[in-house]
């Protein structure tokens, strides 16, 4: 059983700000509805009033620009999967949203809605975190942008306000000579949520070096993270298996050190490696060659 | 698709791969599930359930939740007009609590109200008083003296006891080459049919008239008319489509409550499960403790076997009883042995019920047994498909409990046909990293354990050439209604469209007990054949009269009379017509009740007329860092003894490994203090179509001489052995075993040593 | 609470309903216009018993606020058959044996008509992914796998529908 709430479905942008400045009670943006429509059903939320985004078609584009990619908050995860501007590039973005749920959540959930939800398993957090991915936050009268590493501040929280919209992602277009690749463990191989995940964005040189990386795991803390070690010790490498190792051991203890002594650390510092050595593999086959 | 199962026998229709008879209903979206389901002017019904697991009901206080304009009434104990008793087995659950609170989710009182939603917000306003008491949640600290009682009236939680005993273990013992003792734990599984529970009732003449998802009405209307002290006359009960049973719909779900309000109010009423109360509710699979002992000798024939099952049944006894029997008689696997010494303890704890599951405490068993079978060909250094056949029951075998086997034993053809077929597609060879192999075999007793488990059936031979059936049979997707037919039209010598199968409806139906064990097809198989000779009697005598011919050699095929297998000008309908004419109705009736004999002290008796038996062989990919085990391909070869309909029996193989690679895999119930803390599908992992291996089916048929055409049975062996064979895969891949199920993720990864150790 | 009127079409039929907003599109289905071959198995999106077309794509009504659906095309499982002729995957379904329980059928059915519509030529891997938010307990998918490969060459070879 749904508690009561009043539904408000406006056609344009100004008027939903407009009432999420205005209106008086408890209130929250409805999206695609996967995660809002549970919490509703299971009572963990009843707000007074529910603002439907569904009518909002500006925030259903993917645009690219000036050398940004921007994602409407409202595209949904199959969307994105059609997009020829992310399947031309982004293939993190791709193979994260495959993960998500099944093909009827991938219909109904949008970008905005995971990000929002903020869990630490949130599918696209790693990848969106790895491309370096900013959010823009609409309100009557002002916009802000957020960096999305600063905007995701724990287990379901964001930097949001009440009156505000998330009403895009965007992160800059990927330079040639970049490699990516997005891996997920999950209990079984659909509708998972995800034990450990790991978005990898490698960045080559001319030469086959590693300029720089982006390693993001999500699902081995309050929210996904960068590991930083890791990516200082591919910097200027030449990808071979011994490098894979040592890359390997510093997510590990990166792990180790997010997840302190919870009950699933012990497990996942270990898992963690697998992922990682499949994440690293899967954007750079050359990983498993035997150095030399 | 088409020919796939022809040429395989000379029988007209047994055999053959009809579609379903309700399946044009159920594609269509027409079928009627309980909660499909319309009545005018229909109240809704809502449980308020306990949330402590132990404690003295002090008082219920309803009078907030009466004061509500919507609410009709609200039930306790003290409503119920007869006995406040059920169970299967044993009486010793309230349908409503009266003063003793024995589990989390426990009914209290029943709401009934004009709304769904006014039913629901009536739940909190109800007061309870309520004083807890000390609960137990382990069966083996249930088991110590001094430990708080479950039941009151009992001197300790041991619901029952079974022994099995034969031979001298200890001597045996003592003179074995190799001997292995492990301990095995399983844990508590959902059934997790997609439909939830839900039923309605009406009062009609007299009557209540019930309809709702279940796997046995003729039970459920003993229940309901003990519940509400009228005569079983006055409740009918009839199965509506269910949506999946697996065992977790023979208990009483909606019906008891469902039947109080009806005949209290005179209104129809309604009552639908959520997801979430349908895990509170339901039994569950009981979880064991298994401590195996196996001992052999030099060349890995199997000398003595000692084991002791504790199975943890929770609040109230459901099949618990029957469980823990059959996990004792299946205990020693399909192998012959000697010395046997078993115990199983059926054992009240505060936990969730624990009832009947596919398989009844025998998947368990497997994957002891079939891990026991691994170790010791480990120990000998002997192959695993070996040690399996030196030692695998032939017919004249006899089994733990002393009975001799008869013809119908297919276990080693079954193991021989998995074992080729595994050399075949290479998979014993492989050397690929973290691949591994392993072997489950199998043996179920088909119907109920050492117990009377009669079926009957009615049929009619309509003048026209068409016949009814009326069976209490309930077809609960396995498709029993379409194997019954096929019997039927077979034994008539007529097409399956032209019969008509009645099932599962108490007011016209004769009780065809539980669609459960995987009986069905064997009891009821036989009552409808039986009914169905019964009215063709008739006929053939009346055509012998015609023909001046003896009627031994006359028979009805194609719609003639034949005579030793040739056709005669003779048609059924003109016969039909002339019985008429003559007022010889041509109706029949049959009953079959299985050979069997109760076990006494020491075990030993015929606790089932015929076994079905099976091999499985899987193959898996295991990754060592991460744990996640995958299943590759699976070869299951399952001896049925005659296939009615064999895409059907395909079907529960299928069905049957799935949920196994669950068992094995990623289910769990799991309980903190007596409650489930994932009560919900987003937190409890079942397969999905993703999870699917390569399936090879072959169906082996050793006819069982006392089966309809031959036929056993195959709806819980499907399942049976997937487990343990997936488990000895994952031992083949790591060289690790593991003795505890689920083998998880996490469990994969500790397991192993670690990297940096 | 306010009332909603839902504008949509509905098994090929444009309808004007008025709703509760807090009702589910599977309660206005199920409850408002009888469209029981809608199941409900578990409320959170998990079993895709509930699954209808929402403008030609597969969903969980049971995710769905009903004015969420203002303005959409849905199908159910009701407006597959056509003059009582029934659709070439509901007969593939029959023909392999995919059918058991019957209660994931109508999402199961569902969601392999989406699959089809886009591909006609699925792949087993296209396959059981189009399905893999679909539960089902009793068949183990593998003839839900057989039917709609079964379905996609009924298709193909020109609605062979008998």
């Amino acid at each position: 059983m749904i508690p009561c709430f009043k539904y408000h479905q406006p056609a344009e942008l100004e008027e939903t700000l407009e009432l999420l400045t205005g209106l008086s009670g408890s209130k929250k943006v409805l999206a695609g509805g996967t995660d809002l429509v549970l919490a509703l059903r299971r009572q963990e939320l009843s707000p007074n009033h529910i603002v439907s985004l569904k009518r909002l078609s500006q925030l259903k584009k993917i645009e690219i620009g000036h050398g940004e990619v921007h994602i409407g908050a409202l595209v949904t995860f199959s969307e994105l999967l059609e997009s020829t501007i992310i399947k031309e590039s982004f293939a993190l973005l791709v193979e994260a949203a495959q993960q998500v749920g099944g093909p009827q959540i991938r219909n109904q959930g949008t970008v905005g809605g995971n990000i929002i939800t903020a869990s630490p398993a949130g599918d696209l957090l790693p990848p969106l975190l790895a491309l370096g991915a900013s959010v823009k936050l609409i309100k009557k009268g002002s916009e802000r942008i957020v960096p999305l590493e600063q905007f995701l501040i724990g287990l379901g929280k964001t930097t949001i306000l009440p009156e505000e919209i998330l009403s895009e992602v965007f992160f800059p277009v990927l330079p040639n000579n970049t490699t990516s690749s997005f891996f997920k463990l999950g209990r079984r191989n659909s509708l998972a949520i995800s034990r450990i995940s790991m978005a990898v964005i490698l960045f080559h040189d001319a030469k086959g070096l590693i300029n720089d990386s982006r390693l993001v795991l999500g699902a081995v803390g309050i929210k996904p993270f960068r590991a930083t070690l890791a990516e200082k010790s591919l910097k200027g490498c030449l990808p071979d298996s011994l490098l894979l190792e040592k890359a390997i051991t510093s997510i590990a203890q990166s792990v180790s050190s997010s997840l302190g002594d919870r009950s699933s650390a012990t497990y996942k510092k270990r898992a963690v490696q697998g992922v990682a050595r499949q994440a690293l593999c899967k954007a750079e086959p050359i990983f498993q060659s035997g150095n030399g | 698709m088409k020919g796939k199962y022809e040429g395989r026998t000379k029988f007209a229709t047994v055999g053959k791969s009809y579609r379903r008879l309700d399946g044009i209903a159920k594609v269509t979206g027409k079928a009627q599930f309980a909660a499909d389901m319309k009545l005018p002017n229909i109240l809704y019904c809502k449980i308020l359930r306990s949330t402590t697991p132990h404690a003295v009901l002090r008082s219920i206080d309803v009078s907030p939740a009466l004061a509500m304009s919507e609410v009709v009434a609200v039930y306790t104990a003290d409503d119920i007009p007869g006995e406040n008793r059920i169970g299967i087995i044993v009486k010793d659950e309230p349908v409503l609590v009266k003063d003793h609170i024995r589990k989390i989710g426990e009914a209290l009182a029943v709401v009934v109200a004009s709304t769904e939603e006014a039913a629901e917000k009536a739940l909190p306003l109800i007061k309870v008083d309520y004083e807890e008491i000390p609960a137990v949640f382990s069966p083996e600290e249930a088991m110590a003296i001094g430990a708080p009682l479950i039941h009151e009236e009992s001197k300790d939680n041991i619901q029952s006891v079974i022994k099995i005993k034969r031979g001298n273990v200890e001597e045996a013992i003592a003179r074995s080459k190799v001997v292995i003792s492990r301990r095995y734990t399983t844990q508590m599984i959902e059934h997790a049919y997609v439909e939830p529970e839900a039923g309605i009732a009406v009062m009609e003449d007299n009557c209540v008239k019930i309809w709702a998802s279940t796997q046995n009405p003729h039970y459920d209307r003993r229940e309901v008319a003990r519940v509400l002290g009228i005569g079983q006359h006055q409740v009918r009960v009839i199965q509506a489509t269910t949506g999946g049973g697996f065992g977790g719909k023979l208990d009483i779900s909606v019906q008891c409550f469902l039947g109080l309000a009806a005949y209290k109010t005179g209104q129809p009423v309604r009552m639908v499960y959520d997801r979430e109360e349908s895990f509170m509710a339901s039994p569950k699979r009981h979880p064991f403790i298994i401590d195996y002992t196996s001992a052999c000798d030099e060349e890995g024939r199997l000398l003595a076997v000692k084991v002791k099952i504790v199975g943890d049944t929770g609040a109230y006894a459901s099949y618990g009883p029957a469980t823990l029997k059959r996990a004792a008689v299946h205990a020693t696997g399909p192998y012959e042995v000697p010395n046997v010494s078993i115990e199983s303890f059926c054992v009240y704890t505060n936990n969730p019920t624990a009832g009947a599951m596919r398989g009844f405490g025998t998947p368990q068993m497997a994957f002891a047994h079939e891990s026991q079978m691994d170790l010791l060909a480990e120990a000998l250094g002997m192959d695993k498909f070996t040690i399996r056949l030196r030692n695998c029951f032939h017919s004249g075998s006899l089994t733990a409990t002393g009975q001799r086997l008869s013809k119908s034993v297919g276990i080693r053809e079954s193991i021989v046909i998995a074992r080729n077929k595994a050399r075949e597609l290479g998979m014993l060879n492989s050397h690929l990293k973290n691949h591994g192999v392993g072997i489950g075999c199998m043996w179920y007793g088909i119907g109920n354990t050492g117990a009377p488990n009669p079926a009957g059936a009615f049929l009619d031979f309509n003048e026209d050439g068409t016949a009814i059936v009326l069976t209490g049979c309930a077809d609960i997707g396995q498709g029993s209604t379409t194997a019954l037919a096929q019997i039927a039209a077979e034994e008539l010598g007529i097409e399956i469209s032209n019969i008509y199968i009645l099932a599962g409806d108490t007011g016209i139906s004769p009780d065809a007990g539980a669609s459960s064990a995987s009986r069905q097809t064997y009891i009821s198989g036989n009552a409808v054949r039986l009914a169905a000779q019964e009215a063709k009697e008739t006929i053939l005598k009346e055509a012998s009269n015609v023909l001046g011919v003896d009627r031994s050699g006359l028979d009805i095929k194609d719609g003639y009379i034949v005579q030793a297998g040739e056709k005669t000008s003779l048609t059924l309908k003109d016969l039909l017509k002339r019985c008429r004419l003559k007022g010889q109705l041509t109706l029949g009736s049959g009953r079959f009740n299985p050979h069997t004999t109760e076990m006494d002290e020491n075990g030993q008796g015929v606790p089932y007329a015929t076994y079905s038996f099976a091999t499985q062989v899987t193959e898996v990919e295991v990754d060592s860092e991460t744990g996640k085990v995958k299943v590759l391909r699976v070869i299951a070869a399952h001896d049925v003894g005659k296939a009615i309909n064999p895409q059907a029996v395909e079907g529960q193989i299928e069905g049957g490994i799935l949920m196994g690679i669950g068992y094995a895999l990623m289910e769990e119930v799991k309980l903190s203090e007596g409650k489930i803390v994932n009560p919900r599908l987003s937190e409890y992992f079942l397969p999905m179509s993703l999870d699917t291996p390569q399936i090879y089916s072959f169906i082996i048929e050793k006819p069982e001489k006392t089966g309809p055409f031959g036929a056993k049975g195959v709806g819980e062996p499907a399942l049976v052995p997937t487990a343990a064979s997936i488990a000895n895969a994952v031992a083949n891949a790591l060289n690790t075993r593991f003795y505890d199920l689920p083998i998880t993720l996490e469990k994969v990864v500790l397991s192993l040593p670690s990297k940096g150790d | 609470m306010e009332t909603f009127i839902l504008k949509a079409t509905i098994n090929g039929t444009p309808l004007e309903l008025p709703v509760d907003p807090s009702w589910r599109l599977l309660d206005v289905l199920r409850q408002k216009l009888g469209l029981t071959g809608v199941k409900e198995g578990c409320g959170e999106g998990e079993c895709g018993a509930c699954t209808v077309l929402l403008n030609r794509k597969p969903v969980n009504s049971c995710l769905i606020l009903a004015p969420e659906a203002d303005g959409a095309d849905i199908v159910t499982i009701e407006g597959l058959a056509q003059q009582g002729m029934l659709h070439p995957i509901q007969e593939a379904f029959l023909e392999a044996g995919a059918v058991q329980c019957g209660f994931c059928t109508p999402g199961m059915v569902l969601a392999a008509k989406a699959l089809l519509d886009n591909n006609p030529n699925p792949s087993d891997m296209d396959v059981k992914t189009a399905i893999s938010g679909n539960l089902c307990r009793c068949t183990g998918y593998v003839k839900i796998i057989e039917a709609i490969h079964l379905a996609a060459k009924k298709i193909s070879s020109g609605g062979d529908n008998i």
